[in-house]
Protein backbone atom coordinates (compact mmCIF):
# COMPACT_ATOMS: atom_id res chain seq x y z
CA UNK A 1 0.00 0.00 0.00
CA UNK A 2 2.89 2.44 1.08
CA UNK A 3 4.17 1.48 -2.98
CA UNK A 4 1.05 2.74 -3.78
CA UNK A 5 1.00 5.76 -1.96
CA UNK A 6 4.49 6.84 -3.65
CA UNK A 7 3.52 6.41 -7.43
CA UNK A 8 1.17 9.45 -6.53
CA UNK A 9 4.26 11.57 -5.95
CA UNK A 10 4.96 14.35 -3.03
CA UNK A 11 3.12 17.49 -4.99
CA UNK A 12 -0.18 16.36 -3.97
CA UNK A 13 0.96 15.78 -0.22
CA UNK A 14 3.25 19.45 -0.76
CA UNK A 15 -0.36 21.20 -1.75
CA UNK A 16 -2.48 19.84 1.24
CA UNK A 17 -0.19 20.54 3.86
CA UNK A 18 1.29 23.79 2.58
CA UNK A 19 -1.05 26.19 3.68
CA UNK A 20 -2.40 24.89 6.97
CA UNK A 21 1.33 24.63 7.97
CA UNK A 22 2.39 28.14 6.50
CA UNK A 23 -0.57 30.21 8.18
CA UNK A 24 0.12 27.84 11.47
CA UNK A 25 4.23 28.25 11.12
CA UNK A 26 4.08 32.34 10.53
CA UNK A 27 0.89 33.04 13.49
CA UNK A 28 1.18 30.56 15.70
CA UNK A 29 5.13 28.96 15.82
CA UNK A 30 7.22 31.94 14.82
CA UNK A 31 5.09 34.12 17.86
CA UNK A 32 5.47 31.31 20.19
CA UNK A 33 9.51 31.19 19.38
CA UNK A 34 9.30 35.15 19.61
CA UNK A 35 7.94 35.30 23.07
CA UNK A 36 10.54 33.13 24.35
CA UNK A 37 13.38 35.77 23.13
CA UNK A 38 11.15 38.67 23.52
CA UNK A 39 11.26 37.73 27.53
CA UNK A 40 14.72 37.79 27.02
CA UNK A 41 15.36 41.39 26.13
CA UNK A 42 15.00 44.71 28.17
CA UNK A 43 13.08 46.89 25.41
CA UNK A 44 9.95 46.53 23.47
CA UNK A 45 12.20 47.17 20.18
CA UNK A 46 13.61 44.73 18.27
CA UNK A 47 17.24 44.64 18.93
CA UNK A 48 17.23 45.74 22.29
CA UNK A 49 19.28 45.14 25.30
CA UNK A 50 19.20 41.31 26.16
CA UNK A 51 18.79 41.19 29.80
CA UNK A 52 18.83 37.47 30.11
CA UNK A 53 16.45 36.20 32.84
CA UNK A 54 16.11 39.34 34.43
CA UNK A 55 12.65 39.44 33.22
CA UNK A 56 11.94 36.43 35.24
CA UNK A 57 13.92 37.29 38.12
CA UNK A 58 11.53 40.46 38.45
CA UNK A 59 8.46 38.16 37.95
CA UNK A 60 9.80 35.87 40.87
CA UNK A 61 9.39 39.39 43.18
CA UNK A 62 6.60 40.46 41.59
CA UNK A 63 3.65 39.72 44.05
CA UNK A 64 1.04 40.29 41.89
CA UNK A 65 2.71 37.57 39.42
CA UNK A 66 2.06 35.16 42.36
CA UNK A 67 -1.47 36.31 42.78
CA UNK A 68 -2.35 35.81 39.36
CA UNK A 69 -0.47 32.33 39.63
CA UNK A 70 -2.36 31.65 42.79
CA UNK A 71 -5.60 32.43 41.46
CA UNK A 72 -4.82 30.48 38.19
CA UNK A 73 -4.14 26.98 40.53
CA UNK A 74 -6.96 28.16 42.89
CA UNK A 75 -9.32 28.35 39.51
CA UNK A 76 -7.77 24.98 38.82
CA UNK A 77 -9.35 23.36 41.91
CA UNK A 78 -12.60 25.11 42.37
CA UNK A 79 -13.54 24.05 38.90
CA UNK A 80 -12.47 20.33 39.83
CA UNK A 81 -14.91 20.64 42.52
CA UNK A 82 -17.87 22.76 40.67
CA UNK A 83 -17.48 21.92 37.17
CA UNK A 84 -16.18 18.56 37.03
CA UNK A 85 -17.98 17.49 40.52
CA UNK A 86 -21.38 18.97 39.84
CA UNK A 87 -21.29 18.40 36.26
CA UNK A 88 -20.36 14.44 36.92
CA UNK A 89 -22.95 14.18 39.50
CA UNK A 90 -25.60 15.91 37.14
CA UNK A 91 -24.37 13.61 34.30
CA UNK A 92 -25.43 10.12 36.35
CA UNK A 93 -28.54 12.18 37.66
CA UNK A 94 -29.51 12.58 34.42
CA UNK A 95 -28.15 9.14 33.36
CA UNK A 96 -29.82 6.81 35.88
CA UNK A 97 -31.95 9.58 38.13
CA UNK A 98 -34.66 10.49 36.00
CA UNK A 99 -36.58 8.97 32.99
CA UNK A 100 -38.52 12.06 31.91
CA UNK A 101 -37.32 15.65 30.19
CA UNK A 102 -33.93 14.14 30.37
CA UNK A 103 -32.79 16.02 27.13
CA UNK A 104 -35.18 19.40 27.78
CA UNK A 105 -32.65 19.34 31.12
CA UNK A 106 -29.43 18.56 29.45
CA UNK A 107 -30.69 21.49 26.36
CA UNK A 108 -30.48 23.70 29.46
CA UNK A 109 -27.78 23.06 31.17
CA UNK A 110 -25.14 23.27 28.08
CA UNK A 111 -26.88 26.34 26.98
CA UNK A 112 -24.52 29.03 28.49
CA UNK A 113 -21.56 27.05 26.49
CA UNK A 114 -22.72 28.88 23.28
CA UNK A 115 -23.14 32.52 24.66
CA UNK A 116 -20.40 34.71 24.29
CA UNK A 117 -17.85 35.22 27.46
CA UNK A 118 -17.98 38.72 26.85
CA UNK A 119 -21.64 38.80 27.18
CA UNK A 120 -22.09 36.43 29.83
CA UNK A 121 -19.63 38.59 31.87
CA UNK A 122 -21.71 41.65 30.78
CA UNK A 123 -24.79 40.02 32.25
CA UNK A 124 -23.71 39.15 35.65
CA UNK A 125 -21.69 41.92 36.62
CA UNK A 126 -25.25 43.46 36.16
CA UNK A 127 -27.25 40.80 38.27
CA UNK A 128 -24.50 41.10 40.82
CA UNK A 129 -24.55 45.26 40.68
CA UNK A 130 -23.87 46.28 44.16
CA UNK A 131 -26.78 48.11 44.26
CA UNK A 132 -30.07 47.36 42.29
CA UNK A 133 -28.57 44.17 40.68
CA UNK A 134 -31.04 41.36 40.71
CA UNK A 135 -29.02 39.13 43.48
CA UNK A 136 -29.13 42.38 45.78
CA UNK A 137 -32.67 42.28 45.40
CA UNK A 138 -33.39 38.53 45.58
CA UNK A 139 -30.90 38.81 48.44
CA UNK A 140 -32.86 41.72 50.51
CA UNK A 141 -36.51 39.53 49.74
CA UNK A 142 -35.20 36.62 51.39
CA UNK A 143 -34.10 38.72 54.09
CA UNK A 144 -29.92 38.20 53.76
CA UNK A 145 -27.82 40.92 54.40
CA UNK A 146 -25.44 41.22 51.32
CA UNK A 147 -22.15 43.21 52.29
CA UNK A 148 -22.58 46.86 50.71
CA UNK A 149 -19.68 46.51 48.19
CA UNK A 150 -21.64 43.79 46.49
CA UNK A 151 -19.64 40.52 45.31
CA UNK A 152 -17.46 42.03 42.45
CA UNK A 153 -16.01 44.76 45.07
CA UNK A 154 -15.13 42.95 47.57
CA UNK A 155 -11.58 41.47 48.12
CA UNK A 156 -13.10 38.39 49.69
CA UNK A 157 -15.99 37.85 47.69
CA UNK A 158 -14.75 38.89 44.35
CA UNK A 159 -12.93 35.61 43.10
CA UNK A 160 -15.20 33.35 44.48
CA UNK A 161 -17.90 35.41 42.39
CA UNK A 162 -15.96 34.42 39.01
CA UNK A 163 -15.59 30.99 40.24
CA UNK A 164 -19.47 30.89 39.86
CA UNK A 165 -20.43 32.72 36.92
CA UNK A 166 -17.38 30.64 35.39
CA UNK A 167 -19.58 27.21 37.03
CA UNK A 168 -22.65 28.62 35.60
CA UNK A 169 -20.76 28.75 32.24
CA UNK A 170 -18.91 25.64 31.92
CA UNK A 171 -21.03 22.98 33.97
CA UNK A 172 -22.77 22.02 31.16
CA UNK A 173 -19.97 20.96 29.09
CA UNK A 174 -18.67 19.02 31.90
CA UNK A 175 -22.01 17.14 32.11
CA UNK A 176 -22.05 16.57 28.67
CA UNK A 177 -18.72 14.82 28.33
CA UNK A 178 -19.36 12.42 31.55
CA UNK A 179 -22.58 12.48 30.14
CA UNK A 180 -21.54 10.34 26.98
CA UNK A 181 -19.09 8.33 29.03
CA UNK A 182 -21.46 7.46 31.24
CA UNK A 183 -24.07 6.15 28.63
CA UNK A 184 -21.17 4.27 27.19
CA UNK A 185 -21.24 1.78 30.32
CA UNK A 186 -22.84 -1.56 29.86
CA UNK A 187 -26.31 -1.92 31.48
CA UNK A 188 -25.80 -5.36 32.63
CA UNK A 189 -23.49 -4.14 34.61
CA UNK A 190 -26.08 -2.11 36.70
CA UNK A 191 -28.41 -4.92 36.52
CA UNK A 192 -26.28 -7.44 38.39
CA UNK A 193 -25.53 -4.21 41.13
CA UNK A 194 -29.54 -3.81 41.63
CA UNK A 195 -29.59 -8.01 42.08
CA UNK A 196 -26.97 -7.81 44.43
CA UNK A 197 -28.85 -4.98 46.37
CA UNK A 198 -26.22 -2.31 46.39
CA UNK A 199 -27.58 1.44 46.76
CA UNK A 200 -27.97 3.70 44.22
CA UNK A 201 -24.69 5.45 46.08
CA UNK A 202 -23.01 2.44 46.16
CA UNK A 203 -23.76 1.83 42.53
CA UNK A 204 -22.77 5.35 41.70
CA UNK A 205 -19.14 4.89 43.60
CA UNK A 206 -18.54 0.59 42.56
CA UNK A 207 -19.61 1.18 38.22
CA UNK A 208 -20.29 4.56 37.05
CA UNK A 209 -17.22 6.44 38.97
CA UNK A 210 -14.34 3.58 38.06
CA UNK A 211 -16.56 3.49 34.13
CA UNK A 212 -16.02 7.23 33.70
CA UNK A 213 -12.29 7.43 34.83
CA UNK A 214 -10.52 8.35 31.31
CA UNK A 215 -13.55 11.02 31.35
CA UNK A 216 -12.86 12.40 34.21
CA UNK A 217 -8.99 12.53 33.71
CA UNK A 218 -9.82 14.49 30.01
CA UNK A 219 -12.16 17.00 32.02
CA UNK A 220 -9.53 17.67 34.52
CA UNK A 221 -6.67 18.83 31.60
CA UNK A 222 -9.76 20.40 30.24
CA UNK A 223 -9.83 22.42 33.04
CA UNK A 224 -6.19 23.04 34.28
CA UNK A 225 -5.47 24.34 30.51
CA UNK A 226 -8.78 26.48 30.95
CA UNK A 227 -7.96 27.86 34.31
CA UNK A 228 -4.82 29.06 32.38
CA UNK A 229 -6.64 30.21 29.92
CA UNK A 230 -9.24 32.23 31.70
CA UNK A 231 -9.47 35.86 30.27
CA UNK A 232 -12.74 37.00 29.77
CA UNK A 233 -14.71 36.46 32.60
CA UNK A 234 -11.97 38.05 34.47
CA UNK A 235 -11.46 41.11 32.09
CA UNK A 236 -15.15 41.92 31.98
CA UNK A 237 -16.70 41.13 35.61
CA UNK A 238 -13.17 42.68 37.59
CA UNK A 239 -10.65 43.83 35.48
CA UNK A 240 -8.47 42.06 37.39
CA UNK A 241 -9.67 43.85 40.85
CA UNK A 242 -10.21 44.89 43.47
CA UNK A 243 -6.90 45.89 44.10
CA UNK A 244 -5.08 42.65 41.75
CA UNK A 245 -7.26 40.52 44.02
CA UNK A 246 -8.94 38.16 41.24
CA UNK A 247 -5.59 38.95 39.10
CA UNK A 248 -4.97 35.79 36.61
CA UNK A 249 -1.89 35.56 34.36
CA UNK A 250 -4.26 35.60 31.03
CA UNK A 251 -5.50 39.22 32.30
CA UNK A 252 -1.89 40.43 34.06
CA UNK A 253 0.12 39.82 30.68
CA UNK A 254 -2.54 42.19 28.43
CA UNK A 255 -2.28 45.32 31.25
CA UNK A 256 1.21 44.73 31.88
CA UNK A 257 1.82 44.59 27.91
CA UNK A 258 -0.91 47.30 26.88
CA UNK A 259 -2.06 49.02 29.82
CA UNK A 260 1.81 49.31 31.45
CA UNK A 261 3.50 49.34 28.37
CA UNK A 262 6.02 46.44 29.55
CA UNK A 263 5.67 44.18 26.41
CA UNK A 264 8.89 41.94 27.46
CA UNK A 265 8.18 41.53 30.68
CA UNK A 266 4.81 40.19 29.44
CA UNK A 267 6.15 37.97 27.08
CA UNK A 268 8.15 36.57 30.04
CA UNK A 269 4.80 35.55 31.85
CA UNK A 270 3.07 34.47 28.50
CA UNK A 271 6.39 31.80 27.85
CA UNK A 272 5.03 30.67 31.65
CA UNK A 273 1.35 29.67 29.86
CA UNK A 274 2.97 28.53 27.03
CA UNK A 275 4.93 26.02 28.87
CA UNK A 276 1.81 24.70 30.50
CA UNK A 277 -0.99 25.00 28.05
CA UNK A 278 1.81 23.11 25.43
CA UNK A 279 2.47 20.31 28.28
CA UNK A 280 -1.59 19.57 29.40
CA UNK A 281 -2.65 20.19 25.92
CA UNK A 282 -0.84 18.07 24.42
CA UNK A 283 -1.24 15.05 27.16
CA UNK A 284 -5.02 16.00 26.13
CA UNK A 285 -4.53 15.41 22.73
CA UNK A 286 -2.46 12.19 23.81
CA UNK A 287 -4.84 11.15 26.46
CA UNK A 288 -8.29 11.19 23.89
CA UNK A 289 -6.41 9.02 21.63
CA UNK A 290 -5.35 6.57 23.56
CA UNK A 291 -8.92 5.79 25.06
CA UNK A 292 -9.93 5.50 21.66
CA UNK B 1 -24.01 -20.79 43.59
CA UNK B 2 -23.56 -17.06 42.91
CA UNK B 3 -27.31 -16.77 41.09
CA UNK B 4 -28.62 -18.44 44.71
CA UNK B 5 -26.88 -15.55 46.18
CA UNK B 6 -28.30 -13.05 43.76
CA UNK B 7 -32.05 -14.66 44.35
CA UNK B 8 -31.65 -14.67 47.66
CA UNK B 9 -30.47 -10.84 48.45
CA UNK B 10 -33.46 -10.42 46.12
CA UNK B 11 -35.89 -11.54 48.22
CA UNK B 12 -34.36 -10.08 51.50
CA UNK B 13 -34.29 -6.57 49.70
CA UNK B 14 -37.80 -7.34 48.60
CA UNK B 15 -38.87 -8.10 52.09
CA UNK B 16 -37.18 -5.07 53.54
CA UNK B 17 -39.19 -2.92 50.82
CA UNK B 18 -37.93 0.73 51.77
CA UNK B 19 -39.93 3.05 53.46
CA UNK B 20 -42.93 5.12 51.04
CA UNK B 21 -41.40 8.02 52.19
CA UNK B 22 -37.38 6.85 51.26
CA UNK B 23 -39.04 5.93 47.31
CA UNK B 24 -40.83 9.18 47.28
CA UNK B 25 -37.50 10.68 47.56
CA UNK B 26 -35.38 8.49 45.46
CA UNK B 27 -37.77 8.65 43.11
CA UNK B 28 -37.76 12.80 42.96
CA UNK B 29 -34.92 14.28 44.50
CA UNK B 30 -32.67 14.07 41.06
CA UNK B 31 -35.69 15.90 39.52
CA UNK B 32 -35.62 18.61 42.21
CA UNK B 33 -31.61 18.90 41.98
CA UNK B 34 -31.68 19.41 38.36
CA UNK B 35 -34.72 20.87 37.81
CA UNK B 36 -33.36 23.79 40.77
CA UNK B 37 -30.63 23.80 38.39
CA UNK B 38 -32.22 24.71 35.39
CA UNK B 39 -33.71 27.25 36.62
CA UNK B 40 -30.62 28.63 37.85
CA UNK B 41 -29.93 28.62 34.25
CA UNK B 42 -32.07 29.71 32.54
CA UNK B 43 -33.14 33.05 35.12
CA UNK B 44 -30.55 35.05 33.52
CA UNK B 45 -31.24 34.22 30.01
CA UNK B 46 -34.48 35.68 30.41
CA UNK B 47 -33.81 38.00 32.89
CA UNK B 48 -31.84 39.42 29.61
CA UNK B 49 -35.13 38.60 27.33
CA UNK B 50 -37.17 40.24 28.92
CA UNK B 51 -34.97 43.42 30.10
CA UNK B 52 -34.23 44.02 26.68
CA UNK B 53 -37.86 45.35 26.21
CA UNK B 54 -38.56 47.01 29.43
CA UNK B 55 -37.74 50.84 30.27
CA UNK B 56 -34.54 50.98 32.48
CA UNK B 57 -37.30 51.77 35.82
CA UNK B 58 -38.98 48.70 34.99
CA UNK B 59 -35.37 46.61 34.82
CA UNK B 60 -34.53 47.82 38.35
CA UNK B 61 -38.18 47.97 39.73
CA UNK B 62 -39.35 44.37 38.61
CA UNK B 63 -36.43 42.34 37.29
CA UNK B 64 -38.33 39.29 36.78
CA UNK B 65 -42.03 41.16 35.72
CA UNK B 66 -43.36 41.59 32.80
CA UNK B 67 -43.21 44.66 30.95
CA UNK B 68 -46.03 47.18 30.81
CA UNK B 69 -45.51 47.81 27.02
CA UNK B 70 -42.78 46.21 24.91
CA UNK B 71 -40.08 48.43 24.10
CA UNK B 72 -38.92 47.68 20.67
CA UNK B 73 -37.02 51.75 21.15
CA UNK B 74 -34.31 49.25 22.42
CA UNK B 75 -33.64 47.77 19.58
CA UNK B 76 -33.92 51.07 17.30
CA UNK B 77 -31.77 52.52 19.28
CA UNK B 78 -29.15 49.77 19.28
CA UNK B 79 -29.02 49.81 15.20
CA UNK B 80 -29.13 54.35 15.04
CA UNK B 81 -25.62 54.32 17.31
CA UNK B 82 -24.63 52.11 14.26
CA UNK B 83 -24.33 48.41 15.90
CA UNK B 84 -24.98 46.91 12.88
CA UNK B 85 -21.84 48.18 11.38
CA UNK B 86 -19.89 45.82 14.19
CA UNK B 87 -22.37 42.91 13.35
CA UNK B 88 -21.59 43.41 9.63
CA UNK B 89 -17.56 42.80 10.89
CA UNK B 90 -18.13 40.08 13.13
CA UNK B 91 -19.96 38.26 10.04
CA UNK B 92 -17.09 38.96 7.98
CA UNK B 93 -14.47 38.26 10.13
CA UNK B 94 -16.20 34.73 11.34
CA UNK B 95 -16.99 33.40 7.49
CA UNK B 96 -14.10 34.89 6.73
CA UNK B 97 -12.08 32.46 9.40
CA UNK B 98 -14.41 29.58 9.47
CA UNK B 99 -14.65 28.70 5.69
CA UNK B 100 -10.85 28.76 5.21
CA UNK B 101 -9.85 26.77 8.26
CA UNK B 102 -11.73 24.12 7.48
CA UNK B 103 -10.21 23.94 3.89
CA UNK B 104 -6.81 23.60 4.82
CA UNK B 105 -7.35 21.55 8.16
CA UNK B 106 -9.27 18.80 5.53
CA UNK B 107 -6.27 19.16 3.42
CA UNK B 108 -3.57 18.60 6.32
CA UNK B 109 -5.37 16.38 8.65
CA UNK B 110 -6.07 14.10 5.08
CA UNK B 111 -2.76 14.01 4.12
CA UNK B 112 -1.13 13.68 7.70
CA UNK B 113 -3.63 10.54 8.06
CA UNK B 114 -2.95 9.05 5.28
CA UNK B 115 0.04 9.65 3.42
CA UNK B 116 3.47 9.00 3.92
CA UNK B 117 5.95 11.73 3.15
CA UNK B 118 8.86 13.55 5.05
CA UNK B 119 8.15 15.68 7.71
CA UNK B 120 5.05 14.49 8.92
CA UNK B 121 5.75 13.13 11.73
CA UNK B 122 7.31 16.38 13.05
CA UNK B 123 4.31 18.52 11.28
CA UNK B 124 1.58 16.51 13.77
CA UNK B 125 3.83 16.90 16.78
CA UNK B 126 4.12 20.61 16.36
CA UNK B 127 0.19 20.70 15.84
CA UNK B 128 -0.57 18.51 18.76
CA UNK B 129 1.78 20.73 20.88
CA UNK B 130 -0.13 24.16 20.31
CA UNK B 131 -3.48 22.55 20.44
CA UNK B 132 -4.58 24.43 23.61
CA UNK B 133 -2.67 27.48 23.66
CA UNK B 134 -4.45 30.39 23.86
CA UNK B 135 -3.52 33.61 22.55
CA UNK B 136 -2.77 35.95 25.46
CA UNK B 137 0.71 33.21 25.18
CA UNK B 138 1.73 34.45 21.92
CA UNK B 139 -0.40 38.08 22.28
CA UNK B 140 2.85 40.01 21.84
CA UNK B 141 5.04 38.90 19.28
CA UNK B 142 1.68 38.27 17.00
CA UNK B 143 0.73 42.10 17.45
CA UNK B 144 4.16 42.95 16.29
CA UNK B 145 4.20 40.05 13.56
CA UNK B 146 0.60 41.66 12.00
CA UNK B 147 2.03 45.83 12.88
CA UNK B 148 4.90 44.38 10.45
CA UNK B 149 2.74 42.87 7.87
CA UNK B 150 0.88 46.34 8.10
CA UNK B 151 -2.61 44.48 9.14
CA UNK B 152 -3.38 46.14 12.45
CA UNK B 153 -7.09 47.58 11.23
CA UNK B 154 -7.60 45.34 8.74
CA UNK B 155 -9.73 42.14 7.96
CA UNK B 156 -6.72 40.28 7.44
CA UNK B 157 -4.90 40.93 10.68
CA UNK B 158 -8.48 39.75 12.38
CA UNK B 159 -9.05 36.86 9.87
CA UNK B 160 -5.16 35.24 9.58
CA UNK B 161 -4.54 34.59 13.24
CA UNK B 162 -7.98 33.37 13.58
CA UNK B 163 -7.32 30.72 11.38
CA UNK B 164 -4.04 30.15 12.37
CA UNK B 165 -5.39 29.37 16.14
CA UNK B 166 -8.02 27.22 14.93
CA UNK B 167 -6.00 24.90 12.82
CA UNK B 168 -4.57 22.63 15.59
CA UNK B 169 -8.09 21.65 17.00
CA UNK B 170 -9.06 21.25 13.59
CA UNK B 171 -6.46 18.91 12.26
CA UNK B 172 -6.84 16.74 15.28
CA UNK B 173 -10.28 16.63 15.19
CA UNK B 174 -10.28 15.88 11.42
CA UNK B 175 -7.23 13.41 11.74
CA UNK B 176 -8.85 11.26 14.03
CA UNK B 177 -11.55 11.20 12.14
CA UNK B 178 -9.40 10.41 9.12
CA UNK B 179 -7.53 7.51 10.87
CA UNK B 180 -10.80 5.58 11.85
CA UNK B 181 -11.80 6.32 8.06
CA UNK B 182 -12.48 2.53 6.37
CA UNK B 183 -9.07 2.49 4.24
CA UNK B 184 -11.16 -0.31 1.17
CA UNK B 185 -13.23 2.36 0.31
CA UNK B 186 -10.05 4.57 -0.80
CA UNK B 187 -8.36 1.49 -1.86
CA UNK B 188 -11.23 0.41 -4.03
CA UNK B 189 -11.74 4.22 -5.74
CA UNK B 190 -7.72 3.83 -6.23
CA UNK B 191 -7.98 0.59 -8.37
CA UNK B 192 -10.44 2.58 -10.34
CA UNK B 193 -7.87 4.86 -11.51
CA UNK B 194 -9.48 8.00 -8.84
CA UNK B 195 -6.34 10.54 -8.36
CA UNK B 196 -5.84 11.41 -4.90
CA UNK B 197 -8.01 14.60 -5.13
CA UNK B 198 -10.78 13.19 -6.36
CA UNK B 199 -10.61 10.21 -3.46
CA UNK B 200 -10.88 13.52 -0.95
CA UNK B 201 -13.43 14.86 -2.46
CA UNK B 202 -15.52 11.97 -3.95
CA UNK B 203 -14.90 9.31 -1.84
CA UNK B 204 -13.86 11.03 1.73
CA UNK B 205 -15.47 14.15 2.56
CA UNK B 206 -18.75 13.32 1.58
CA UNK B 207 -18.72 10.38 4.35
CA UNK B 208 -16.82 12.70 6.65
CA UNK B 209 -20.21 15.28 7.44
CA UNK B 210 -20.63 14.92 10.86
CA UNK B 211 -16.58 15.31 11.57
CA UNK B 212 -16.29 18.17 9.43
CA UNK B 213 -20.07 20.02 10.57
CA UNK B 214 -18.42 19.45 14.52
CA UNK B 215 -15.12 21.44 13.72
CA UNK B 216 -17.19 24.42 11.55
CA UNK B 217 -19.82 24.43 14.44
CA UNK B 218 -17.04 24.36 17.17
CA UNK B 219 -14.93 27.26 15.30
CA UNK B 220 -17.53 29.08 14.68
CA UNK B 221 -19.10 29.40 17.91
CA UNK B 222 -15.32 30.46 19.03
CA UNK B 223 -14.82 33.08 16.11
CA UNK B 224 -18.12 34.69 16.59
CA UNK B 225 -17.76 34.83 20.66
CA UNK B 226 -13.47 35.86 20.11
CA UNK B 227 -12.89 38.77 22.37
CA UNK B 228 -9.01 39.49 23.18
CA UNK B 229 -7.97 39.70 20.05
CA UNK B 230 -10.24 41.33 17.59
CA UNK B 231 -9.88 44.15 20.61
CA UNK B 232 -5.75 44.07 20.54
CA UNK B 233 -5.69 44.23 16.76
CA UNK B 234 -8.10 46.93 15.98
CA UNK B 235 -8.03 50.36 17.31
CA UNK B 236 -10.52 52.47 15.39
CA UNK B 237 -14.28 51.80 14.72
CA UNK B 238 -13.70 50.82 11.37
CA UNK B 239 -12.68 46.93 11.95
CA UNK B 240 -13.74 46.36 15.36
CA UNK B 241 -16.45 43.55 16.13
CA UNK B 242 -19.60 42.58 18.22
CA UNK B 243 -17.48 41.63 21.39
CA UNK B 244 -15.94 45.33 21.31
CA UNK B 245 -19.03 46.73 20.49
CA UNK B 246 -20.72 45.64 23.36
CA UNK B 247 -17.52 46.55 25.74
CA UNK B 248 -18.28 49.84 24.49
CA UNK B 249 -21.49 50.35 24.63
CA UNK B 250 -21.04 49.12 28.50
CA UNK B 251 -18.84 52.06 29.18
CA UNK B 252 -21.00 55.02 27.13
CA UNK B 253 -24.30 53.81 28.23
CA UNK B 254 -23.38 52.37 31.70
CA UNK B 255 -26.66 53.23 33.28
CA UNK B 256 -28.98 52.09 30.30
CA UNK B 257 -28.94 48.81 30.45
CA UNK B 258 -32.31 48.02 27.91
CA UNK B 259 -29.86 49.02 25.51
CA UNK B 260 -26.53 47.16 26.68
CA UNK B 261 -29.12 43.86 27.52
CA UNK B 262 -31.01 44.15 23.68
CA UNK B 263 -27.84 44.30 22.12
CA UNK B 264 -26.85 41.03 24.53
CA UNK B 265 -30.19 39.30 23.71
CA UNK B 266 -29.79 40.30 19.71
CA UNK B 267 -26.19 38.29 19.94
CA UNK B 268 -27.54 35.74 22.52
CA UNK B 269 -30.72 34.91 20.69
CA UNK B 270 -29.64 33.85 17.07
CA UNK B 271 -27.01 31.17 18.66
CA UNK B 272 -29.44 29.57 21.19
CA UNK B 273 -32.03 28.97 18.46
CA UNK B 274 -29.55 27.59 16.10
CA UNK B 275 -27.78 25.19 18.87
CA UNK B 276 -31.47 24.31 20.45
CA UNK B 277 -32.37 23.23 16.30
CA UNK B 278 -29.25 21.51 16.43
CA UNK B 279 -28.48 20.50 19.23
CA UNK B 280 -26.99 17.01 18.64
CA UNK B 281 -24.45 18.04 16.71
CA UNK B 282 -23.59 21.05 19.01
CA UNK B 283 -23.09 18.54 21.73
CA UNK B 284 -21.04 16.26 19.73
CA UNK B 285 -19.41 19.36 18.30
CA UNK B 286 -18.32 20.23 21.75
CA UNK B 287 -17.69 16.83 23.47
CA UNK B 288 -16.03 16.03 20.55
CA UNK B 289 -12.83 17.18 22.41
CA UNK B 290 -13.57 14.09 24.68
CA UNK B 291 -13.83 11.57 21.35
Amino acid sequence: MIYNRKVHGTYFDLVMVLPALLLFSIFIVWPAVEAIFTSLYASPNRGGDFVGLANYREMVGDPVFWIAMKNNLLFILCNLVFQVGIGTIFAALLDRGVRRFSTTMRTIIFAPLVIAPVAIGVVWSMLLEPNFGMVRQLANTVGIKLPSQGFLGNPDLAFYSIVAVGAWNYIGFMMTIMLASMQAIPRDLYEAARLDGSSAIQTFFHITLPGVKGALILCSLIVIVGSFKTFEIVYVLTRGGPGNTTQVLGTYIVESAFTLFRPNYAAGMSVVVLIVAIFFGSLQVLTSRKRK
Amino acid sequence: MSAVTHTDRAVVRASHKSHPVVRWLRRNVPYVILVSYCVVVLVPIVWVMLASVKTRREVFLSPLGLPDSIQWQNYFNIFESGFQHYIWNSLVVTIGSVVPMVIVSIMAAYALARRVFIGRKTIYLLIVLTYAIPIHSILIPLYRIVDDFGMLNTYAGLILPHIAIGIPFSVVILYSFFLDFPEELEEAARLDGCSPWRILFSVVLPLSAPAVLSVVIFQTVSVWNEFLWASIATSGEERRLWTNGIMQFQGEYSSDWPKILAVVNLMMVPLLVIYVLAQKHFVRAFAGMGK
